[in-house]
């Protein structure tokens, strides 16, 4: 069973992106490339990306994830920035520790992707 | 198997009658998968119905339902579903999301300035126009240019009002204010948007804020949710550079009095060139109408509480939703219940 199913499919994606987006939105060290997003279009990427790394239906391609961090200059700290967040957020749904390092290992799969290495 | 009936060309709406084209739809195929695979170009990007990327519009109800996972109940109502996960058992009419309805032809009831800028338009369709409160249309001028307006009447009205903005020379505005006399037929497109009021959860709180003709959608939102028998406390939070700006502010005081859960918070950034104290002249309304000297946005991050179980409706420049979306979320409420109008400036 995917971390998606196990809590509870898109609806539940759909509350953790909140979460999780907040969270991006307010920590200093990547919330100016948030500055001019449309934030629904964003939210819907975000939520996207969450759908991916939970195991849930995605059609998932490098190319995109490579293509749309291209001109971003993204360095670790920024990729890990991310990561920490979406610990935080899972943290604060009660995810299981081994679910969360589930969810962080699809993550690390798409890391030299997200930073164009 | 079955077929779609897909009107391709979004971008000339000055069509009357948009072409169609039939496409069968092969076996397990999507809606997204049927017109790429006929060479549509339709944005798109997970192909898994969570980025929203290849949202499509229909007639409302016809969409499955696997097609809706995600959408904010204002979105599915308007037709509005996801082509990639829209798997049509019997024929379905697709179209962009964007696609507007054909022009309908409106007589001009009256105009009447709300203050020295805002020109208040009502039109008379001609035949039935349905709308939500809080959707915008496009007005037509004869031989070619048209813009978009915010509808600021609800449904009951029987009329289409719009406030329209004076911009001397504009090409619509203009032509609106000095040329345009009662009486006269104009050609309205739409409605579009979803940025409007659903019941449901109707003692739960709203908070509406807007700039400028912002107030235009609001105000048919907040009359609409007030007579769908919306009980939980409804905050207007209105923002101008001076008190002059704002306008229909006797109007709204009174609908404050008339309704004990609407508050209504009038904020300009500089002061009254003629100090203005309403408060005076309806003292039991004070604490529901409140004019103040503040800047919109430090109002809306300091004095909005928890928005966690609020829906939010946000009208006017894009600037302005831009800012006060992120307060919004910030501040709690969820992105899904966050409706939102941005006006943008047309650009030729």
């Amino acid at each position: 069973m995917s971390v998606y199913e196990k809590l509870g499919g898109a609806p539940a994606v759909d509350a953790a992106v909140d979460i999780f987006y907040r969270k991006v939105l307010m920590d200093d060290r990547i919330s100016s490339f948030f500055d001019t997003t449309d934030m629904e279009a964003q939210h819907a990427k975000q939520k996207a990306f969450m759908t991916m790394a939970f195991g849930g239906p995605n059609a998932y391609t490098g190319k995109d994830m490579r293509e749309a961090h291209k001109h971003m200059n993204l360095t670790e700290e920024h990729f890990m920035a991310v990561a920490e967040n979406l610990i935080g957020a899972l943290q604060e749904l009660d995810v299981p520790q081994e679910d969360i390092d589930a969810v962080i290992a699809i993550c690390l799969t798409v890391k030299d992707d997200v930073l164009n290495v | 198997m079955t077929s779609l009936t897909y009107f391709p060309d979004s971008s000339d709406s000055s069509a009357l009658e948009a072409e169609s084209v039939e496409i069968a739809l092969l076996e397990n195929e999507s809606v997204l998968q049927a017109l790429l695979r006929n060479g549509y170009e339709i944005p798109n990007g997970c192909r898994a119905g969570a980025c929203q990327s290849c949202l499509m519009k229909t007639e409302p109800g016809k969409a499955q339902k696997a097609s809706l996972v995600g959408l904010k109940p204002s979105q599915v109502e308007s037709g509005l579903f996801l082509s990639c996960s829209c798997y049509p058992d019997e024929p379905l009419v697709v179209a962009h999301s964007n696609q507007q309805p054909g022009r309908q032809k409106t007589t001009v009831l009256n105009k009447t300035w709300l203050n020295a800028n805002i020109l208040q338009l009502r039109l008379k369709p001609d035949s039935d126009f349905d709308f939500r409160a809080g959707q915008y249309a496009t007005l037509w001028k004869p031989g070619g240019e048209a813009r978009c307006y915010s509808i600021a009447s609800t449904p009951e009205d029987g009329y289409l009002e719009f406030h329209i903005k004076h911009i001397p020379g504009g090409a619509i505005s203009h032509w609106l204010a000095k040329d345009v006399q009662s009486g006269d037929s104009l050609e309205v497109q739409g409605p579009l948007g979803d940025c409007f009021y659903l019941p449901g959860e109707q003692d739960k709180p709203l908070l509406l804020s807007g700039i400028g003709t912002g107030l235009a959608p609001l105000l048919g939102i907040i009359r609409d949710a007030l007579t769908q028998g919306h009980c939980g406390p409804i905050s207007l939070v209105l923002g101008a550079q001076t008190p002059d700006n704002f306008y229909l502010v006797e109007q709204l005081v009174a609908l404050a009095e008339k309704h004990s859960n609407l508050a209504v918070h009038f904020l300009s950034q500089l002061p009254a060139s003629e100090p203005r104290d309403l408060s005076a002249d309806s003292p039991q309304s004070a604490s529901k109408t409140q004019f103040l000297q503040a800047d919109i946005y430090q109002w809306l991050g300091s004095e909005i509480a928890n928005l966690k179980e609020s829906r939010v409706y946000l009208c006017g420049a894009e600037s302005f939703v831009h800012k006060a979306k992120k307060i919004c979320f910030l501040g709690g409420a969820a992105m899904s219940a966050i409706h939102a109008d941005s006006f943008t400036p047309y650009q030729s």
